[in-house]
């Protein structure tokens, strides 16, 4: 009942309010979304799913990758003094930078497959991780773990034992506030140099004059983010346990 | 006066500066092995500082020998509770408690471990994170951590407020039976006097950055009385 009222009724509202502007307004591109549906039903498994198959691939390798470099050097860059001075210049430099400006760059270095879509999403949600886990270890009080200094715990272990799992939820947000973005940019990025994935299929419907197709592709694009979006929250509320504020 | 066999701990010229700030100048103590040393003093004087340099958390100048060696390089165990830390909110209770011993790869040992979660009343609780409980359980869950670690050296920065009389009483009873039985090395900082007296086979003053001490001969001698209007005309600072 309470998945319903979060999430199901909403979206009954949203389809109920598409469907009445597509019967006032009757243009060609606004089908309606008993015709998304039905073509959805249609074409999901001929080509649909394939589509956001790799997709879905292009995301979750990307967010893995900025989480395995972004997660530790946010940690050394807040706990380091020094290694924070040294790298902090450059990163203050790239990240105001519109990654998506990058593109061509990663296009010429990894070509136009698969690695040039994922390296753009990495390089979007690496920042936003190691900007929120750093400040998120400076501004930590060092008292929490005075106890541990006393003991003479090993750097290791502080790591282990505070580092990591103090900044576990900061990395969770991180990656849910880039989210949005990855999702924009792999859309944009997928019209290039591949005949797979949503944002291909999106464009391409449209270019066809395939309306119902682009408005399936569109529909479950929301649902891979919103997929995403439920993964993390899992993720938190498994890992998290301890954070009754999370 | 601590016999020169008998000092363990030796603080000299102890002088510590935040900024500008002085938060101790100039200090001087022995610390006799074995025994826990009550420390008084008002408010704001450095207690809490030196139980921070003993543990080697902040930076001063002077020494602070073990054994007659720089206390950093003899690396002894230490427990350290301090008023606003000493767990960790994303582990249990219980792995909490565990962690000192898991730290120093020392092995578990399940009876001690029975025994002070029983003492301190926390058994229902192991599983539970310390954000969910209140603060006298919290306190309680620092205290048994310190315990179960069985340190050389024990700092305990008023380790007792906080709780319920019961439970501070049986806390009181606890680090006294432990300290019967395997001798660690206990400083305790409190603003209780009849704590102090109670667990304190020495007090050390802290007046205006001086400290004088009260040897365990002398407490055993003067009457309660005497003893607490010198304790605190030396806090005030009205005996120097």
């Amino acid at each position: 009942m309470k998945f319903f009222k979060k999430y199901v009724f909403p979206i009954i509202i949203i389809l109920v309010i598409w469907q009445i502007i597509a019967i006032v307004f009757k243009q060609n591109f606004l089908s309606s979304p008993i015709e998304t549906f039905r073509y959805m039903i249609k074409s999901f498994n001929s080509q649909i799913l394939l589509h956001a198959y790799y997709s879905v691939i292009r995301i979750l390798i990307g967010i893995i990758i900025a989480v395995v470099i972004g997660f530790p050097l946010g940690m050394m860059l807040g706990y380091y003094k020094k290694f924070d001075n040294s790298l902090s210049p450059i990163i203050y430099f790239i990240y105001p930078t519109p990654k998506i400006a990058f593109l061509p760059v990663f296009m010429l270095l990894f070509g136009l497959g698969d690695w040039a879509k994922i390296a753009i999403i990495s390089t979007i949600v690496v920042f936003q991780i190691l900007i929120n886990v750093r400040d998120h270890i400076k501004l930590m009080d060092k008292k929490v773990y005075y106890h541990l200094i006393a003991l003479q715990a090993k750097d290791i272990e502080i790591f282990r034992h505070v580092l990591i799992p103090a900044a576990f939820p900061k990395l969770l947000s991180a990656v849910r506030i880039s989210l949005g973005t990855s999702l924009a940019v792999l859309f944009f990025a997928e019209n290039f140099g591949t005949k797979y994935g949503l944002g291909f299929f999106i464009t391409d419907s449209m270019m066809r004059i395939n309306y119902p197709a682009m408005y399936s592709g569109i529909i479950v694009l929301s649902i891979v983010g919103f997929l995403l979006f439920l993964s993390i929250d899992f993720l938190q509320s498994r890992f998290v346990k301890w954070d009754k504020k999370a | 006066m601590v016999n020169k066999n008998e000092i363990y701990i030796e603080i000299s010229n102890l002088n510590v500066k935040y900024g500008d700030d002085v938060a101790l100048n100039d200090i001087n103590l022995v610390i006799p092995k074995g025994e826990v040393t009550a420390i008084l003093g008002l408010s704001g004087v450095g207690k809490t500082t030196l139980l921070n340099a003993i543990a080697g958390i902040i930076d001063y100048s002077g020494e602070i020998l073990l054994d007659g060696q720089n206390i950093k390089v003899k690396d002894p165990l230490v427990g350290y509770v301090g008023q606003d830390f000493g767990s960790l909110e994303w582990k249990t209770v219980k792995k909490n408690i565990q962690l000192g011993r898991k730290i120093k790869k020392q092995k578990e040992e399940s009876s001690d471990f029975k025994r002070i979660v029983d003492v301190l009343d926390i058994k229902k609780y192991l599983k539970r994170y310390p954000n969910s409980l209140s603060g006298g359980q919290k306190q309680r869950v620092k205290i048994a951590a310190v315990f179960y670690l069985m340190p050389d050296i024990m700092l305990l920065d008023e380790p007792f407020a906080g709780l319920d009389v019961i439970t501070r009483d049986e806390s009181q009873n606890l680090l006294h039976e432990l300290n019967v039985e395997y001798h660690p090395t206990v400083l305790l900082v409190t603003h209780d006097y009849n704590e102090a007296l109670y667990l304190g086979d020495r007090i050390a003053v802290f007046s205006q950055s001086e400290i004088h001490t009260f040897e365990s001969e002398k407490i055993n001698k003067t009457s309660k009385e005497n003893l607490k209007k010198e304790i605190l005309d030396m806090m005030k600072g009205e005996a120097f």
